[in-house]
């Protein structure tokens, strides 16, 4: 029987159900040691196994779930209690070891972490390279690995030789809707402030979850992007900034025009105070979203600190003509309000001091000349009153113009609170609001409230500049100085 | 259908036993490469102690080359010491020619029953104290065999390395008395030496798997295989006796390779791949047919199988075998792999193994190895297929390591070029599209 010389560079498809019959022929025909790779995902793994062990009844199938990192694969199967009795040992969660690693090591370049660096070792990788013999001499059973897509690429680098004695790697595709289902419940579950509570090790599991499924081959390039999202987002929350800015850069490739991506994207850069980048960013994305409420206020923001007066008015003509309803954007919009108050006020107090000054150096450096008869002195008082009475005025218009934006800043984060009413930092801000006005009964009272909410508090407001003016005042010594009930 | 499970098993990856009937001389067309001639010769011809470095590709067949060399030497009036490194013995992350020392002593003293151990358990004993003094660390020796001590030595102090505050101290322990465990553990060789059995006159240690130590990079482009081959090449090279180490491919590449031939004395082995294309990307027909030999050996070591017609029965066409060979690009542990992976696929679970069958084996290690390709090298991988020559640089060291870039030998010269069933893959199609522009 000849077979016509078909093209070998002529892939044929992957068919699930022979992968699977190939699968079963691997784990039956196995005597002794024998080492099989399976590419799959975690719910894919389970009914894999189920269904071998229906097609395989002959076999003793065991399964170790791993749950934790491990060191020595070795040591855990030899402590199985019936090792001898096996032979099939199905191996799932060798993930959580390398979910592990990644979290313990420090990177120096950015660049270095989820990319199987050279410069590391996860250890188990390390111990199954060089104890492939031992395993193979002590365990004849058939070793049958699922894994997702990075722990095989990790294992191809990382534990090269004890990959090589493997008698196959299977794939199994998560079929279309899986896929779907599964990116859209990681993309529905998005959180960026629940990211913030939860522990770093939470985040990194999250984070290679992410990774596994955007490599999955039907994946589409707008669910690529969305994930890449949030897998920026989770380094962000885990303050791996230059690793987030790269996630955004890549989920740009997919998405290029995504006001959410540069807008978070210069989020990062405005922490990092690269100011110009992240304006550039926040141009960005406004171009693309005009009414992207975020990023009008952090542009604002930055604006602001840079002392660009004239464009902070401009841009916060735009943002007081959107309407909004969103408690966090009702809160961003307060802190606007309260920094540019108080910035405008400092600096128009330093513009008056300075103008004082220099009027009372002008006319003291008359007064020391020769020209002085009464009349001058006179004349010269007179200056100096109309110049008090202008410093004067001038004081009154900035305490006017402070009052105004502080009293709007507390209207905003009021509006905040109708929708949050926990939000302790709205309360702290309000407080912040009515000390600098010298009001100190309003200040003492939101005080008090937003350190119930939010004990630690209490030690930032030691510090604040913002009570200043009220911090010699009992009522507020004794606050702070409450200890913990 | 009994006997494809019986073949599927014929085609393992383990190194074969020295004598094998499976075993397959390709020395014609690895290059006329022999390690009994190039590490033997040496070892037979020299009065002196030999230290002697071998590498070659993973799966390449290495080991095997190394059980032979053994089995030879031992012919000819050596004793032989082979042993394998193990996660036993060494931490890849941490690890330290002190390990590799100790693993040494270790198999040396289970080995080698006739000579007295008396200078090792000695050291081992002011060891222990020291650890106790300054570590507060007990190691009982109560234990008559002192393999046994060491092995627990060695565990301890692999977990005292995992303590950061602790492993300078140790160091600091340990450093100034390897020294000493070189001289004790001359002591004992040359105690080994005056008891060798009248017609043995040398001692031959082969410390193979140590090419297994993941490459760890260090600061200044060093990695962790340098700092023990290269900067601890005098103690590696102190013992009395005739020592062959096994070292990583990328090493003996990389741009410390004058360093080891000046340090080592000797130009490292390398085992090169079996030539199936020639330079011109033309099928060779000698190394195709040396592949096919080892399938053919392999089954024939089935007696079911013995009186079938290999093309045609065993494979349902010539043109499949040749994939199979070709597709391998002369590597053993591919070729064996594509087998057991076709015959997995073969739908009927009967002879012949079908075109089909191969078809998706190859689909399988394809994917693999293009898992194993970063995006930024396919470029770099188009070029060398193009030149037929490499750069000596960390990229393409890297390539080799992972075998996606392959060297053979022919007519005195190395050549290299990408694994053939890359060839296949889109990216790499694109890249050889913008390559030849």
């Amino acid at each position: 029987m000849t077979s016509k010389p078909s093209n070998p560079n002529q892939e044929p498809g992957l068919d699930h159900e022979k992968e699977y019959r190939a699968l079963v022929r691997s784990i039956r025909w196995t005597k002794g040691f024998g080492l099989l790779f399976v590419q799959c995902s975690p719910a894919e793994g389970n009914r894999l196994i189920e269904r071998v062990r229906e097609d395989l009844p002959e076999k003793r199938i065991e399964v170790l779930s791993l749950r934790e990192s491990i060191y020595s694969l070795y040591d855990v199967v030899d402590a199985l209690p019936n090792k001898d009795q096996i032979d099939v040992l199905f191996i799932q969660g060798l993930e959580y070891s390398l979910y592990e690693y990644e979290k313990t090591q420090l990177w120096d370049e950015p660049s270095d972490q989820y990319t199987y660096s050279e410069k590391g070792i996860p250890q188990i990788l390390g111990n199954l390279n060089l104890g492939r013999e031992r395993l193979a001499e002590n365990f004849k059973l058939c070793f049958v690995f699922l894994v997702p897509l990075f722990v095989l690429k990790y294992l191809a680098r990382r534990s090269p030789d004890f990959f090589d004695w493997r008698s196959g790697v299977l794939e199994f595709v998560s079929d279309i809707d899986l896929v779907e289902k599964e990116t859209f419940r990681l993309i529905r579950e998005a959180n960026n402030q629940k990211y913030l509570s939860w522990t770093q090790s939470e985040r990194n599991q999250k984070i290679l979850d992410i990774q596994s499924w955007s490599e999955e081959p039907n994946q589409s390039s707008e669910r690529k992007a969305e994930l890449l999202i949030e897998q920026g987002n989770l380094l962000a929350a885990s303050q791996e900034y230059e690793s987030a800015i790269i996630s955004y850069d890549q989920a740009l490739q997919f998405k290029p025009a995504s006001s959410e991506i540069f807008r978070n994207r210069s989020d990062i850069l405005l922490k990092l105070e690269r100011y110009e980048e992240a304006l550039t960013g926040y141009d960005h994305a406004l171009k693309l979203h005009p009414t992207d409420y975020e990023a009008l206020v952090s542009r604002t923001i930055i604006l602001l600190h840079l002392n660009r007066f004239e464009e902070v008015e401009s841009t916060y003509e735009q943002i007081s003509k959107l309407e909004t309803y969103d408690s966090d954007n009702l809160y961003v919009q307060g802190l606007l309000l309260k920094l540019w108050g108080i910035k405008q006020w400092n600096r128009l107090r330093v513009e008056n001091i300075q103008q004082l000054t220099h009027a009372v150096q002008l006319i003291s450096g008359n007064m020391n000349q020769e020209s002085l008869i009464k009349g001058k002195l006179e004349y010269a008082k007179k200056d100096l009153r109309e110049s008090v009475a202008q410093a004067e005025e001038k004081h009154q218009q900035a305490q006017k113009k402070t009052i105004l934006k502080l009293t709007e800043a507390i209207q905003c984060f009021n509006r905040c609170l109708v929708l949050q009413p926990n939000n302790g930092d709205a309360y702290y801000e309000k407080a912040a609001c009515y000390a600098f006005q010298n009001q100190i009964k309003d200040a003492i009272l939101n005080l008090e409230t937003a350190f119930t909410l939010s004990p630690n508090y209490r030690q930032v407001a030691a510090t604040d500049s913002a009570f200043d003016s009220i911090r010699k005042d009992d009522r507020f010594q004794a606050l702070i100085n409450e200890a913990e009930s | 259908m009994s006997v494809l499970d019986d073949i599927y098993n014929a085609f393992e990856p383990e190194p074969l036993p020295a004598g094998s009937p499976v075993y397959v001389d390709c020395r014609a067309v690895r290059g006329g490469s022999d390690v009994l001639v190039e590490l033997g010769k040496t070892i037979r011809k020299s009065n002196k102690y030999t230290c002697q470095l071998y590498t070659g590709h993973r799966g390449g067949g290495k080991s095997t080359e190394l059980l032979r060399l053994q089995k030879n030497l031992e012919e000819q009036g050596c004793v032989v010491v082979y042993f394998s490194a193990e996660d036993q013995d060494i931490n890849t992350e941490d690890v330290e020619y002190t390990d590799l020392l100790m693993a040494c002593t270790r198999h040396l003293l289970e080995k080698v029953r006739e000579a007295d151990p008396a200078p090792i358990f000695s050291w081992l004993r002011d060891r222990a104290k020291a650890f106790d003094d300054v570590l507060k660390t007990q190691i009982s020796l109560t234990d008559p065999k002192v393999e046994i001590g060491l092995k627990q030595f060695a565990k301890i102090t692999a977990t005292i390395r995992t303590e950061p505050t602790q492993r300078a101290k140790l160091r600091e322990l340990l450093t100034p008395y390897t020294e000493n465990l070189v001289n004790a553990l001359n002591e004992f060789i040359d105690d080994a030496y005056k008891k060798l059995p009248k017609e043995k006159t040398k001692l031959v240690l082969i410390a193979d798997g140590l090419e297994k130590i993941t490459p760890i990079s260090r600061d200044g482009g060093r990695t962790n295989h340098d700092e023990i081959f290269i900067d601890r090449s005098s103690q590696l090279r102190g013992l009395n006796c005739h020592v062959i180490y096994t070292v990583p491919i990328s090493l003996v590449l990389s741009n410390r390779a004058s360093d080891l031939m000046e340090i080592y004395n000797c130009t490292p082995q390398v085992l090169p791949m079996v030539m199936v294309r020639s330079r011109d990307n033309q099928p060779y027909q000698a190394g195709i047919d040396a592949m096919k030999t080892i399938v053919i050996c392999r089954v024939k070591s089935i007696d079911k199988a013995r009186g079938m017609a290999i093309e045609g029965e065993v494979f349902d066409s010539p043109e499949t075998l040749k994939q199979l060979c070709l597709m391998s690009g002369g590597h053993v542990r591919n070729l064996v792999l594509l087998m057991q992976t076709a015959i997995k696929y073969n739908e009927e679970e009967t002879l012949p193994i079908t075109n089909d069958a191969l078809l998706q084996a190859i689909r399988q290690l394809r994917k693999t190895y293009r898992d194993t390709v970063n995006d930024d090298q396919w470029g770099l991988l188009a070029t060398v297929h193009q030149s037929k020559q490499i750069r000596n640089d960390d990229a393409h060291r890297s390539l080799l390591f992972t075998r996606c870039l392959l060297e053979y030998w022919f007519d005195g010269e190395n050549w290299h070029d990408v694994h053939p069933i890359l060839l296949g893959v889109s990216e790499f199609k694109a890249a050889i599209a913008k390559v030849s522009l």
